[in-house]
């Protein structure tokens, strides 16, 4: 099924949670609400839910207005984050709940409880009480109790966040693969987490501040940020954003100068240049002169922090041997390898993508 | 370095628990005297300086509280009219606790301040118009009356609000997606999960009811419909027997109920209002 | 654009609201009835003159009025011939004791409910013996206590022989001698609302976070420092609402008095209070117009009275 809001907002007393949003989501996909937290995301997904009503705008599944249809005859699912499993009844009751509620014949429950357990690897713990449980088999029980219904649509309110690193790894491909791949459901999704929204999701909507920044598929947001917002939220490291003035077609970047055929002609003021560690080359030759100010060893890769004028600039590479060469140097040689992005610092929106472009110290 | 260590503390133990035991001393005084002077006659227990045990032992005073054909009817009454409380308390303010933490109604919050403000009124105001008014339905002098005063106790429905707002509105939610509309997510949900909450609440209730004195010195009139406190103290000031030992033990009889439940109790008291974080 | 704040509800939240007003409607109704109507009627019921058995009389405000020049001649009676206030001015004697006896014992409870709490809170073995031991004269019913005080202030009771070692031998007649028959009434409130107060103060020491004294140790802080600069702090909004609640309790005391002092007052008119006074007034001269406007009188001191003090310490709501 799929679900669109059509200029949605939600007050809380004097503060606006959600401000006239409008998103259209088609069937069958992944889409994840990203945002931080305190955005409106988990709002924006009760209002869905029909938990909470907006004060203005339509919430549409399937084309219909569901605005006053009660949230357990919207056929959706909700999972929440602290999986709200009822703590008197056992595991097998838990699932079987929503069944019951809506009649179904006894054998049917049992059929439906007993499929579900199976896909979820829970059959060991039919008998169990919630409170036996760990925290992933708790989550893989609000689940099952999500699943068994069928419902068109899944609802999932940051299920993985009260998981520790290693199980959140685990479970964000299986749940990917079983409510996207498997069971082919519309799916929407709220994290607060950009990893989790870019190995999960279709597409993604980045929400702050109760608004739609950008609605994208993960590699269009990385990509293409439409803002310095997203270019610095989505990625990590986080995008180098840095202060910069424009005049007469070159970028003017703490005693750099930036030319490139991309940049608009009638370009002046301020702006802000992004670019990704990934892409900032370090090395004690040829380049751009820089401070070093520190090194952060990962293991499998390196960031440097380095001070370009007045501005920290850090920089992201696997390349071995990095850290012995660098040790100890008070200046270092950036190159830029990759895509500039320049943003109006005015109105933080993209104004182009510089592919090609030649940098020069002044 | 050790032995000074371990001999502060040894004496800040004894320090301690000298404390402890003369409080409890002080506070456990009027028991312990009276329980002895309930078994002597009335000669040996107003004799100066005091005596400390029954000599004779005797079972005088006892028995001449139940020869009086209205004390065990007193018990009886009180008995009454506290169970019951408890019964009704426990269905009226369970309902009314979940309505109001997990049900939607428009001024729903505005309704429960003003239940809650009624705490704050002192009795004394309302005694006299109630008085009025259970005399004009004709509930005056009736057990029935006191125990219908009592049935929605507003400190209960409070106490049962809480304790339904401490699981988390999730949970309720979860119902109602699941597709319980709110009198089966009181029934499937709510109710089975209200032990803890249901238990202090019929233990406060319990204690509040058996030991109360201005609601019925008011309401009650005829000496058989007493309750055990209104009861005593009529026997006492019309000096029903000579010798005060009886008085002492009927206080002793009359106290017992609620000291026992609380003495057994106590935990579950406690339990009930301090609810446990059970993030499920 | 579209909006959707309909003004009617879908068949569900019509259920819901229906099942709100169903689980709902008897303890609103109840309460609110014998409660807030009572209130009124008791407003109402103190500018007329009834006695049940004929009509009411409306006399505005003369009961107030009369209590208000009874207050008057108090003062003077106390002035000039206190022995006898109680026999002139009993509204005023009243007044007078209530106010006296919510002195006494407003702060003695309150400070020994917080000794009983520092010294139950040791974790020490035994100390839940302790701690059950401390309440259970909340427990009882004060009425019932108050027959094993009666006994226990007798002359040659228990008492006096407690104190005699401090008094040289002098054994106050507690219960008839009139300079003492309100300190007796004080002790045996106090014996009773420290003990429920004690609960009150040791859930607030038990529920004051570890990690601050932690960080004051650390800090340098030792035991007293810590008690008077992080302790006494912390609990001072439990402080007021024991104190609000307390004064509120202190002064409709009823029930105390009625079984030591009697319905009179006893000797001297020592333990008369205004609420004694109010249930005279009411059921024994049946004059429940003139009650209803005492009543209101006492309303108003005791509202008047906690909103002084929620502002004395204001120390933050009380959660």
């Amino acid at each position: 099924m799929s679900v669109s809001l059509r200029g949605v907002s939600k007050r809380f007393g004097r503060v606006e949670a959600v401000r006239r949003v409008s998103l259209d989501i088609e069937r069958g996909e992944f889409f994840v609400l990203l945002g931080p937290s305190g955005s409106g995301k988990s709002t924006l997904l009760r209002i869905i839910a029909g938990l909470e009503e907006p004060d203005e705008g339509e919430v549409l599944i399937d084309g219909r207005v569901v605005n006053e249809v009660d949230p357990s005859r919207r056929d959706i699912a909700f999972v929440f984050q602290n999986y709200a499993l009822y703590p008197h009844m056992r595991v097998y009751d838990n699932i079987a709940f929503p069944l019951r509620m809506r009649k179904f014949p006894k054998e049917q429950i049992r059929e439906r409880v007993m499929e579900v357990a199976e896909m979820l690897s829970i059959t060991h713990l039919l008998d169990k009480y919630p409170h036996q449980l760990s925290g992933g088999e708790q989550q893989r029980v609000a689940l099952a109790r999500a699943i068994v219904r069928r419902p068109k649509v899944f609802l999932l309110d940051e299920p993985l966040s009260n998981l520790d690193a290693k199980l959140r790894v685990r479970l964000r491909f299986e749940l990917r693969k079983l409510l996207h791949d498997e069971l082919k459901t519309t799916t929407i999704y709220v994290t607060h987490d950009q990893v989790e929204a870019m190995t999960m999701a279709d597409r993604i909507a980045v929400i702050n501040k109760g608004e739609v920044v950008q609605v994208d598929t993960p590699i269009g947001l990385y990509e293409k940020p439409e803002n310095t917002f997203v270019a610095g939220f989505i990625g990590t490291p986080p995008m180098n954003l840095l202060s910069a003035r424009a005049e007469e077609g070159t970028i003017v970047l703490e005693g750099v100068s930036i030319t490139s055929p991309d940049i608009p002609s009638g370009l002046r003021g301020e702006v802000v240049v992004g670019i990704r560690p990934q892409d900032v080359e370090v090395s004690i030759g040829e380049g751009v002169r820089a401070r070093l100010i520190g090194m952060e060893k990962l293991g499998g890769g390196v960031i440097v922090h380095a001070l370009l004028g007045r501005q920290e600039i850090t920089s992201y590479t696997e390349r071995r041997g990095v850290e012995s060469r660098l040790e100890g140097e008070e200046y270092v040689a950036l190159l830029f390898r990759g895509p500039l992005y320049v943003f109006d610092a005015q109105t933080e929106k993209l104004v182009k993508v510089l592919s090609e472009y030649r940098v020069e110290e002044l | 370095m050790l032995l000074g260590e371990r001999g502060l503390r040894v004496a800040y133990l004894a320090a301690a628990y000298t404390l402890m035991v003369l409080l409890a001393l002080i506070y456990l005084m009027p028991f312990l005297r009276s329980i002895v002077a309930s078994f002597m006659t009335w000669a040996q227990a107003s004799a100066y300086p005091p005596e400390w045990w029954p000599n004779p032992f005797t079972l005088e005073n006892y028995m001449k509280l139940f020869r009086l054909s209205l004390f065990p009817r007193w018990i009886l009454n009180t008995a009454l009219v506290s169970g019951l409380v408890v019964a009704l308390n426990l269905v009226t303010c369970s309902m009314a606790g979940y309505a109001f933490a997990v049900l939607r109604f428009p001024g729903r919050d505005l309704l429960f301040s003003a239940l809650l403000t009624l705490l704050m009124v002192p009795p004394f105001v309302t005694i006299i118009p109630n008085f009025i008014l259970i005399t004009k339905l004709g509930l005056i002098d009736n057990l029935i009356g006191l125990v219908f005063l009592g049935s929605a106790s507003v400190s209960g429905v409070y106490l049962m609000r809480q304790y339904y707002l401490s699981l988390g509105r999730e949970l309720f939610e979860a119902a109602r997606i699941d597709g319980a509309d709110p009198l089966r997510s009181y029934l499937y949900v709510a109710l089975p999960l209200s032990k803890p909450a249901l238990g202090a609440l019929a233990i406060y209730q319990f204690l509040g009811s058996w030991n109360a004195f201005l609601g019925p010195l008011v309401f009650l009139r005829s000496v058989e419909n007493f309750t055990l406190p209104v009861g005593l103290n009529f026997a006492f000031s019309r000096s029903l027997w000579v010798e005060y030992t009886p008085i002492i033990a009927g206080s002793l009889v009359a106290s017992a109920p609620t000291i026992i439940v609380y003495v057994l109790l106590n935990k579950y008291m406690i339990r009930g209002t301090v609810v446990a974080a059970r993030k499920g | 654009m579209s909006f959707s704040k309909t003004s009617f509800f879908e068949k569900s939240r019509r259920l819901e609201a229906l099942i709100f007003l169903l689980l709902t409607l008897y303890p609103l109704t109840l309460n609110f009835f014998f409660g807030y109507f009572s209130m009124l009627f008791a407003f109402a019921l103190s500018a007329f003159e009834w006695d049940i058995l004929t009509p009411m009389k409306f006399v505005g405000l003369k009961n107030y009025q009369e209590m208000l020049s009874e207050i008057v001649h108090g003062v003077e009676v106390l002035v000039s011939s206190p022995r006898v206030l109680h026999l002139r001015a009993p509204f005023f004697n009243g007044l007078k004791n209530i106010l006296l006896y919510t002195a006494m014992v407003v702060p003695t409870q309150t400070l020994l409910a917080l000794v009983l709490a520092a010294v139950a809170n040791q974790r020490v073995r035994g100390a839940h013996f302790f701690r059950v031991a401390y309440f259970l004269p909340a427990t009882t019913c004060p009425v019932i206590i108050s027959l094993i005080f009666i006994w226990l202030f007798m002359r040659d009771g228990f008492v006096n022989y407690l104190i005699s070692p401090l008094t040289g031998g002098f054994k106050p007649d507690w219960l008839r001698d009139p300079n003492f028959l309100l300190p007796a009434i004080a002790l045996v409130a106090i014996w009773g609302t420290s003990a429920h107060f004690f609960v009150t103060f040791l859930a607030g020491l038990q529920a004051l976070p570890r990690e601050v004294y932690e960080a004051a140790k650390i800090d340098g802080a030792g035991a007293l420092a810590r008690f008077i600069y992080i302790t006494i702090p912390l609990l001072k909004p439990l402080v007021t609402y024991v104190v609000v609640l307390g004064t509120i309790g202190a002064l409709q005391m009823f029930d105390l008095a009625w079984v030591m002092a009697g319905a009179g007052g006893g000797a001297g008119g020592a333990g008369y209070t205004v609420a004694l006074d109010i249930y005279n007034t009411a059921f024994v001269q049946l004059r429940y117009g003139y009650a209803a406007a005492k009543a209101v009188l006492l309303f108003a001191i005791i509202f008047t009275l906690n909103y002084y003090v929620q502002k004395k310490l204001a120390f933050g709501r009380v959660t």
